[in-house]
Formats: C-alpha cells, structure tokens, sequence
C-alpha cells in the first residue's frame, strides 16, 4: 500500500512535466497544425541556461532560493526566444508552401543544431541543478515528497492555468482561439495570425523551458536531457487529444504514473515503453485521443 | 469609398476574375449579382485580401490595398462578413463581437467606445443579446448570420462587404436579414452586397453590377437593372422563369 | 527515354567495374553501404515522396531487419539466405503493427508515432538481452557462397564448396540487390498501386470516392517501405558483421529522411544520389582539409549553375540569388572555421534546413525544373497506349436487372452540425435510369446531401438504402465500392497525374492482380493494364478528351477539368452517379458538351443526381426534381410542375421582401 501511494506520486510529479510540454505541443498545433519536434531541445536550452544563470547569481551572493527566483522570468523569457526562433526560421516557410514533411524536418533541423550547441557549451556530462528547496523529503502518511516534487506539480499547474486564463480573458488571447478556429476569418477581424502563429511557438518553447528549470533540480541537466521527455509528451499529446487542455493534464498522469508502475514491477529498462503501447492503444480505438473533438470534414 | 479596376484574381492557376473595374460611393449601398460560378464571392475575398490579385488596383479612400495582407486591410477599415458566416464556434457570442473590434482594442484603429457598440449590436440583433454568453457554433444558421454581420460591424468599418447574408436562412430570417440591410442604409453605413437573391438584393440597393463569367456584364441604378429585361432573364433565374407560369 | 536508358546502362556498369576501379576495402565498403542505405531511401520515398507521409521511424525498422539477422544466425545459426527472407517480413510486420493505428488520422501522427517508435525498439534491443545480446551487439560473419574468383586459378568446376564471401562478392550481391528494388520499385509506382499513392496525396477525398481507400492504401505503401528497410537491415548486418543497438538511432532515421528530400523525392535516381551523400558525409566532415574543399566545390557549382541560369533567364535571379549566397557564405565560414569536428551535428542540422528551403524538390527535382526552365521543350511524360477504341464500349452498367423500384432511397435523413440542422428529414427516392435533379437556393443542403450520400458525412439519423441495402454509415470508399460515384463542386481532380491516369485510378477497382502479381510481372498483371489503359483510353474518348491523355490534370483548362472528373467517376462502372454542380464556371459550349455527355450517360442506363444552378440545364435534363430550401424537402415534381410551385418561386425570390 505505501509503496502503491508512492509510485503515483511520483508519476504524478513526472505526468506534471509531461503534461506541461504536451501543453506546449497543444499550443501550436491549435494555431498553426504544425508543432515543434525540437521541443525537447527547448526544455534542455531552459534548463541548462537556467543553470547558467543560477551560477552566475550564486557566485554574485544571492542565495540558491533567491537566484531560482530571480532566474525564473528570464528563462521564461529566454523560452519566448527560442520558440520564435523556431517558427521564423523552421516553420514560417513550410507553412507557407504548404509542405508538411518541410516543417517537420526543418523542426528536427533546428533540434539537432541547439542540440549540438549545447554540448558545445555545457559539455556532454549531465551536470547536477542546485536545488533551490531543501532537498529533504516531507512525511505525508505513508508518503514522502521532495519539496521541489511539490513545486513542480503547482508550478506546472500555474503554468497551464495561466495561459489558459490568458487566452479567455484578454483580447490577444481570444485572438489566438480565434486564429486557432478559423484562420482566415481571424485575419478578416484584423488579428495578423503570422504573428500569433509565432507568439505560440514562442509561448510553446517557454512551457518546455520552463519544464526544463523545474525538473532540472530533481534529476540532472544535460545536452540529452530533453529528447526523451519531448517525446514522452507527443504520447501524452496524443493520447490526451491535440486539442483538449485537460486532457494533457489527465493523458501526463496516465503516462506518468503507468510509467512508474512499470518501472517498479517489471524493470527500470522497460519503463519507456508504455508510452507507445498506450498511444498505438489510443490512436487504434478513438485516433482524435481520450478528450479530442471529431473535425468535419469540409469538401 | 472603393474604388477597383482592373482586378485580376484566382485560385492558383484557374483565373476567376478577368479584369473587375466597380465603385462603391460613400454612404451607398451597391450589390454585385450573377449567377452561380460567376465569382461573386471570389471578388469580395480578392477586395478584403483573403486572395491576393495578380493584377489591378484597389482603392480604400485614396489608399492602395491590393496585394496587402487580409489583417491589415481590415485595420484600414475595410470589414467582411464572409460567405458561410464563418463565426468562431468555440467563443462566445459576445466574445465573437469582440473579436470584431480586435483594431480598434488594439490601437490599430480609433477605440472610441468599444463596448458601447457591442450594446448596439445587441439592441440591433436582440437575439443575439439574448444569447450573448453561449457559444457561437450552438447558435442556429440565421443567429450565426446576424452575428458574422454585427461582427463586422463592430469594426466600425469604411467599407462593409456582405457575401450572400441570405445563405442557408428560411425565408422568414432572410426577410429580417433584408429588414437590417435596410437599418443599416439608412444609417449611411457604405456596403458593397453579394447576393443569390438578385431580386431582392436590387430592391434594397442603390447601384448594381452584374457580373458575369468573372466580367462585369452590366451596370447602373438598381431600379434601372431590376426591370431590364435581358438582366431579369439571365440573372433571377428560376424566379424569373416561375414568374411567367 | 534516351538519356534515361544512358543513365541506367551508366549505373549497371559502374556497379560491374567498380570492385575493379575501387581497390581499397575501405572504399568498396562505403560502397556497399551506399547501396544498402540507398535500398532504404528507395523505400522511404513511396512513404515520403508518393503518399506524402513522414516517417522518422525508418533506422528502427532497418534495425529490426538487421537484428533479425542477427537472431537467427546467433540462436539457429542461420545465415544469410533465410535471413534476407525473413528480415523484410518481421520488418513489415512491425511496420503494419505501426502504420495501422497511425495512419487512420492525417497530420503529423505517423511522424510522431514513428519517432516514438525509433526510440523504443532501441530500448527494446538493448533490453530483451538474450534476445538480442543487448549492448554488447551480435558478430554476424558474411555469407557462404561459391568463391568466384578460385575458378580463374584452377577451373576446378567441380569443387563446390562453399567459401565464406569476401568483400567484392559481397558487393556484387548488394549491387544485385539493389537493382532489384529499382525494379520492384519501378514496377509498384507503374501499377495502379502506385497510381493510387499518387492520388491519395493530391486530393484524398476524391480518391475514397474512387473506392481506393487511403488508409488502406496509406498502410500499404508503408508496409512496403518497412520491408525495403528490412531488406536494407538484413544487408547491413551482414556487410558490418557487427550489430550493436546505438547504430540505429533516430539521427539514422534523419539521415534516411535527408537521403531522399535531398537527392529528390518520386525518383529512383534521387535516393540513391541521396544516399551516396549521406554516407559520405561523415567522411567528409571528419576531415577540415576535405571538408573546405567539398564546400568548396559546391559553392563553385552553385555559383556557375546559378550565373548560368540567371543569363538564360532574367527572372530567376531573385529566386536563385539567396541560396548561391549562402553556398559561397558557407565556404568562408568553413574556411574560418579550425575544427568541425564538434559542430557535426549542427553542420548536418544546417544542411537539412538549405533542403527544406532551397532544394525542397532535392537535386533530382532541381535539376529537372531549371532543365525545364531554360530549355521549354524538356517536357515529359510517359507514353500512353495509343490503341485506337471504341468510345460506345467504354460505359457499362452492371445493374442486375434494372427494376422499377427506387435505386437509392432516403427517409428522413438528418444532419445536424452543431446547432445548424443542415437537412432536416429529408426523403429522397431515385428511380434507375433517370436524371434526378437536386436544386435550391445556395446553403440549403445540397451539397450536405451529396456528402451523405457519397459517405462523407455519416448522417445523424435517418436511412440511405442503395438497392434495398443500407449504406448509411460507411466509409466513402465502401459507398464507392458499392456503385456510387460523383464528382465535386470544388473539382478534385489528381493534379500530378496524366489524364489517363486520372481515369486508371478510377479504374483501380477493376483490377483482381496482387501486389505480388504485378511485381513479378505475370501476365494477369500486364493484361489486365493493359485491359485498363485501353478502357480508360476510350472513357477519355468518351467525354471527348482523348487527344490531352497524357497531359497532366492540373494543365487542363477548367471546364474539361470538370469533364474530366466525369470521365473519372464513370470508370467507377457506377450505378449511380451524383454531379455537384458540373456546369459552374463553364462557358456556353462547355455546358452543351456537358449536356450531350449527361443525355449519353442515362442513356447507358446509369441513373444520375445533379446539383445545378443554371436552371436551363436543370429543367432541359432532368426526368425529377426534387427543391431543397433550408435543409427540408419543399416540393418534388417534375419540371414544369417544379417551376410552377409557389413555395419554390417564394424560395427562389428570399421570401416576402421581393414578393
């Protein structure tokens, strides 16, 4: 029983992480019908940068806690970038010429590049991530939790739910849904959707970045760091529906938490792979995912 | 208001419009007619940047918009309530309103007073206002109508196009789509109107064109065209033929 | 078709001299791998280049060939021969097991289940340990086969046994095979198979109307594809003679991906160009001397290729300035540059985005446009039958035994879409054998009733019968399948396919040979395509477009455009044939041949729906009409009786405001 309480909890703290990148994945699949398969890059580029300035604002005397803090905006921001970045020089084109295997590819492209910058800069060893909250379990019941596990979970939450609030109450956001539903009326309204395109692929690599810091602290950051979790949250992606915000959250914590299921009663090695039985699973029985919508189809 | 001349336009290499040249004067309200095929509709999504022209001029005011980008036609003032309505389904209705002023929210146009406009879009569509915090895509075709125009409107526009607002509705609505037509001439609002219903769309209007095979084939007053007979036979179709039996 | 044969007879022999020319073991190794990567790319390409689907899952697939391979030879100490049997059908089934539940969504699903994919089968090998020796990989040794080169010494014919391959053999054999996947190749893209990868890509709708489903379709070419990767694998397995799990990762899978986008997709030549590229490359990036004078290089040809063009054609400038540009820009940074050893990857990341943007057709393709640029008469197309026909035979019913009774009934059907009630209880009774017309005023369901009657759209309640059987619900290809063909308002004709083409592919369900049949070239195969052009041939006849066969659709002015989408439908052997509209956009004497063409198709005892705006047409050809105004049936009649109707005159006219 203690040990079935804490293997969801902690597939519930990596279904968080998951989550937050298929957020991202959502994010410009909904504007665009493209998305982005460096995502993982830009979680490795958040993390590693945020480390950077961690380091940087350690050695000025800033305390970890506050340096985490301080880092945070501009990670986000650093996100913001790099997203924009990747629409302008990989998708924007691609778009254009209606090509969907130039996207895809020029997407790749860009992944291996930042890829291969980092390794450049931070070297090819997984580095360790100061943790900015005492890295000492809390007892709840039979269930112990890191204080940063506890940051991820609302942190990701905060996340989500801020764009979400974002895209409800402010007119930019109702531009986006509106871009998202019908991209040439949402030009006849004046909304200049080439721009809302790039502000979601921008909003998109600052949820992986963001992802990136507050996972970094509990495993390590590293140049490879991000491959396997963009991954994971395609799966996720999929299997919660590319079109519904709550299933992200619900398609993660499935993931997540057969993950670490598997990972204890079969073997370590084999945890990866549920992820593809459930989204082979999810596209065989119901292709639009567990929370998508049907599309008519217009001849 | 509009002026265009010349305009080619088409859909990758099958040329619609070959050399479209018509005016809208201000404060008028002017209809295209034709028969189906003809390019209707292609014109009006070529004049508010939907299809980029391959040829020709059209002037905002005294501004060149051809070949601009839809969004920053409309930022010039030119709004389009398109053929199929095309209302965004997942927002509300006021929201979709809203979304009508999205310039004029963001600096892009004068703002003046944004929410005010919303309240008169509501008090000319009341059944809008009566479902203004359901989703657009619940609404029925005739609500769906009334909103893409109020939609259109709320941009405050120079020019507002029109593209077959009769479309899909039972006879009763598109009388009370023709009543608002009607509103808003009469508050000097300039539109250039497409219409299935040519009849129709010649009674309420000041001036008609009537186009052809992507060519204007005929021009001048509305009340004029309505009783040419030569235009009564090709273009009121069945109408024209039932009226005789 | 000369410079063609020249290049092919140019390939078969460099193949046979090179072990000659290429002494190092080294080289004559790079060339096996050319080839095997170059079988892979060739497969990927029906993926990728002919049905429009990305894979990045391919190196897993090669994988499973080669550690398929590999378990044989270590667990049964099999070799080679059952090896190269057995390696394409694992990997096919895997590939099924993949392209089935990925493929029943368009978008980027495939792509992104394959990359999943690629990821786990590495897991997968390096963890199923007694399987497949996990990280530690399988020795493999090359096959045993007579040893050809003892015969020149000592003509001891006799002496049979067998030797273990050394590498000029073994180069040969890879040689073998891939000339063998040109073939198989060449043939699959020739049959209707090929034709139906084609057409799935430029319009997928119209191509489940045709009843070619592009699932299955979709499914197909992958598994295919998979099992050239296995074949690949199998080849790779045993030219290495070592396998370990790292070498099939995802950068393979892109480096596979790259192989074809860069030597140019839909050709033979291209992939192999591609795949000689790709396994170059780390060669060349190994090595900065090398690497700045293979840049070096290309900037000199772009350079010259670029000036060359631009003096022939003015125009071209804009188009070709920025890629020359960033060639020689290139070349100075690879000058500056003191060592690549550490910016392969990006290098490699940089060379996909100059495809993606500047070569998006690959050299192959680029080659060919600029041919076609600078010199107009480079035009091509392969030649059709030119067997003369008789139109008359082209056109049959199979109707058995036309009854009186209604051919396709429908009671009270609904569609709903939203809070839009498109049709709202609509009941439909066509007779065999007449031209039933569909009018309305515009948005009042018209188009949603072809929709539901071609099976696009699943009605939300209600019966369609067609011959006494329900066919509400299935899929547009069933529907097809069953007797019902039509075309559309919007036209959706396959636009990179020849006239003909177009006909074959509505066509393809006359056809019984198998893939199998057609890559072994039996003679079913070959009559019955040659059966098929003929008729085909004469349908084109028929509606009057013979002499444009092998003109490609998308050339053709619009209103044949629309004749032909008619000619399409008709291969289909309908029952019924629905027209949406067939007379918008037509000019007078369009509209007269379309007429005459609808009179010759009643005529031939196919009953007909038509959807028309031009009333004359309508009312000049119809035996029934059946009017339509927001979504409900408002009068049914004939013609006269039609026109006469007070409801429709008041449909027609927008109510009360022009009464």
């Amino acid at each position: 029983m203690n040990i079935l309480a804490q293997l969801i909890v902690s597939g519930i703290v990596v279904g968080m992480i998951y989550g937050v990148i298929a957020f991202g994945y959502q994010l410009t699949f909904s504007t665009s019908k493209t998305l982005n398969f460096g995502q993982g890059e830009a979680l490795t580029l958040g993390a590693l940068v945020g480390l950077s300035l961690v380091w940087f604002l350690t050695a000025r005397g800033l305390g970890i806690g506050l340096a985490y803090i301080v880092m945070l905006p501009l990670v986000l921001m650093f996100g913001l970038a790099q997203g924009a970045v990747v629409e302008r020089l990989g998708v924007r084109q691609a778009i254009k010429n209606k090509s969907e295997a130039g996207w895809i590819m020029a997407t790749i492209a860009l992944g291996i590049i930042f890829r291969n910058i980092a390794e450049n800069l931070w070297g090819r060893d997984a580095l360790k991530f100061p943790s900015p909250l005492p890295e000492i379990a809390i007892v709840v019941g039979p269930v112990r939790i890191q204080p940063m596990e506890v940051v991820i979970v609302l942190g990701a939450l905060a996340m989500m739910l801020a764009v979400e609030a974002f895209n409800r109450k402010s007119i930019f956001g109702k531009a986006v849904v509106a871009t998202a539903s019908d991209r040439d009326a949402a030009g006849l309204m004046g909304i200049n959707t080439g721009l809302v395109i790039t502000f979601s692929y921008a909003l998109s690599s600052m949820a992986a970045a963001f992802a990136g810091v507050l996972i970094a602290p509990i495993t390590l950051a590293g140049a490879t760091m991000g491959g396997v979790l963009g991954l994971k949250a395609f799966a996720v992606a999929i299997i919660g529906g590319l079109s519904s915000g709550l299933g992200v959250v619900v398609g993660g914590l499935i993931l997540g938490i057969t993950e670490t299921f598997t990972g204890y009663y079969i073997s370590t090695g084999y945890k990866d792979v549920p992820g593809l039985v459930l989204l082979l699973l999810v596209l065989a029985l119901k292709p639009t995912g567990l929370f998508g919508k049907a599309v008519i189809k217009k001849v | 208001m509009l002026k265009v001349t010349n305009l080619v336009a088409g859909y990758g290499k099958v040329q619609v419009l070959h050399g479209i040249s018509l005016e809208v004067e201000k404060g008028t309200l002017v209809t295209l007619i034709g028969s189906n095929g003809a390019g209707k509709t292609t014109t009006l999504r070529t004049l508010s940047g939907m299809i980029k022209p391959s040829a020709g001029s059209i002037l905002l005011g005294d501004r060149e918009i051809a070949g601009l980008d839809a969004f920053k036609i409309a930022r010039r003032g030119l709004a389009h309530s398109p053929e199929g309505r095309r209302v965004f389904p997942t927002q509300t209705v006021a929201d979709n309103l809203l979304l009508g002023a999205f310039p004029r929210l963001t600096g892009a146009r004068p703002k003046n007073d944004v929410m005010a406009d919303r309240d008169r879009m509501f008090a000319l569509f009341p059944r809008l206002a009566e479902r203004r915090g359901q989703l657009a895509g619940t609404l029925s075709g005739g609500e769906q109508q009334m909103l893409a125009m109020g939609r259109a409107l709320m941009l405050e526009p120079e020019v507002l196009l029109l593209d077959e607002p009769s479309m899909g509705l039972a006879p009763k609505l598109v009388a009370e789509v023709f009543s608002i037509i009607a509103r808003l001439k009469a508050e000097k609002i300039t539109m250039l109107l497409v219409e299935q219903f040519a009849a129709a769309a010649l009674e309420v209007a000041d001036f008609a064109y009537v186009l052809e095979n992507g060519r204007i084939a005929a021009s001048g007053p509305a009340a004029t065209l309505k009783n040419d007979p030569a235009v009564r036979a090709a273009y009121l179709g069945a109408a024209h033929a039932s009226a005789h039996v | 078709m000369l410079v063609k044969t020249a290049i092919r007879t140019l390939i078969v022999a460099a193949l046979v001299i090179a072990p000659f020319a290429v002494t190092s073991p080294y080289y004559l190794h790079l060339l096996v791998t050319i080839a095997i990567f170059a079988i892979v790319a060739l497969g990927l390409d029906i993926v990728f280049g002919y049905t429009g689907e990305v894979s990045i899952g391919h190196a897993a697939l090669f994988g499973i060939g080669a550690y398929t391979a590999g378990c044989l030879v270590m667990h049964f100490d099999l070799g080679f021969w059952p090896s190269i049997v057995l390696g394409p059908i694992v990997a096919a089934a895997f590939g099924g097991l993949l392209a089935l539940p990925a493929l029943r969504v368009t978008g980027p699903y495939l792509a992104m289940v394959t990359l999943a994919f690629g990821t786990i089968v590495q897991i997968l090998i390096n963890e199923t340990v007694d399987l497949t020796n996990g990280p530690l990989g399988i020795k493999l040794n090359t096959p045993f086969f007579l040893d050809l080169r003892d015969y020149g010494d000592t003509w001891s014919i006799l002496d049979m046994s067998l030797k273990r391959m050394r590498d000029v053999e073994y180069f040969y054999v890879t040689g073998i095979a891939l000339l063998l996947a040109v073939l198989v190749i060449n043939r699959i893209t020739a049959s209707r198979f090929g034709r139906a990868f084609e057409a799935l890509r430029d319009a997928p709708i119209a191509c489940d109307c045709m009843a070619v489903s592009v699932y299955r379709h979709k499914v197909m070419a992958f598994i295919i594809s998979a099992a050239f990767a296995g074949f690949g694998g199998v080849l790779f397995a045993f030219s290495e003679q070592y396998i370990a799990p790292n070498t099939f990762s995802f950068d393979l899978s892109v480096q596979f991906l790259l192989a074809v986008t860069m030597g140019g997709r839909k050709s033979r030549l291209g992939p192999i160009l591609g795949a000689t590229i790709v396994v170059f490359l780390p060669n060349i990036l190994a090595d900065i001397a090398l690497f700045r004078i293979v840049v070096g290089v290309i900037a000199a040809i772009a350079l010259c290729v670029g000036l060359y063009a631009v003096l022939r054609r003015r125009d071209l400038l804009p188009k070709l300035a920025p890629p020359v540009a960033l060639c020689i820009l290139f070349f100075v940074l690879a000058l500056t540059m003191r060592s690549i050893t550490d910016f392969r990857l990006s290098i490699f990341g940089l060379m996909i985005l100059f495809v993606v943007y500047f070569l998006p057709d690959g050299i192959v393709g680029a080659a060919k446009i600029l041919l076609r640029q600078i010199t107009p008469a480079f035009r091509k197309r392969h030649a059709s039958t030119q067997a003369e026909g008789e139109a008359s035979h082209a056109i049959t019913v199979t109707t058995d035994a036309v009854s009186a009774d209604a051919l396709l009934e429908v009671r009270t059907a609904v569609m709903q879409f939203g809070g839009l009630r498109a049709l709202d209880k609509v009941d439909l009774a066509v007779t065999a054998g007449t031209i039933h017309g569909l009018i309305g005023p515009n948005g009042s369901g018209k188009s949603t009733m072809m929709n539901l009657l071609s099976g696009i759209y699943t009605p939300t309640s209600g019966e369609i019968l067609f011959e006494g059987r329900s066919i509400a619900g299935l899929g547009s290809s069933q529907i097809a399948g069953r007797g019902i063909a039509r075309t559309f308002q919007n036209v959706q004709l396959f636009g990179e396919l020849t006239l003909l083409e177009n006909v074959l592919v509505g066509l393809h369900h006359s056809y019984k040979s198998t893939l199998l049949d057609v890559v072994l070239r039996l003679p079913r195969a070959i009559r019955e395509e040659r059966a098929a052009r003929q008729r085909a041939a004469d349908i084109l006849s028929f509606v009057g477009l013979r002499d444009r066969a092998d003109e490609e659709a998308r050339n053709l002015p619009y209103g044949k455009q629309r004749l032909l989408e008619i000619g399409r439908a008709l291969a289909l052997d309908p029952k019924l044939l629905l027209l949406d509209e067939p007379a918008a956009g037509l000019t007078a004497p369009d509209i007269a041949d379309l007429i005459a063409i609808i009179k010759a198709i009643r005529a031939r005892g196919i009953s007909v729906i038509l959807i028309e705006h031009h009333m004359d047409v309508v009312m000049g050809l119809c035996d029934v009409i059946t009017v339509l105004d927001f979504g409900q049936k408002i009068a049914e009649g004939q013609a006269a009786a039609v026109q006469a109707n007070p409801r429709v005159v008041e449909a027609y006219l927008g109510g009360a405001v022009a009464a």
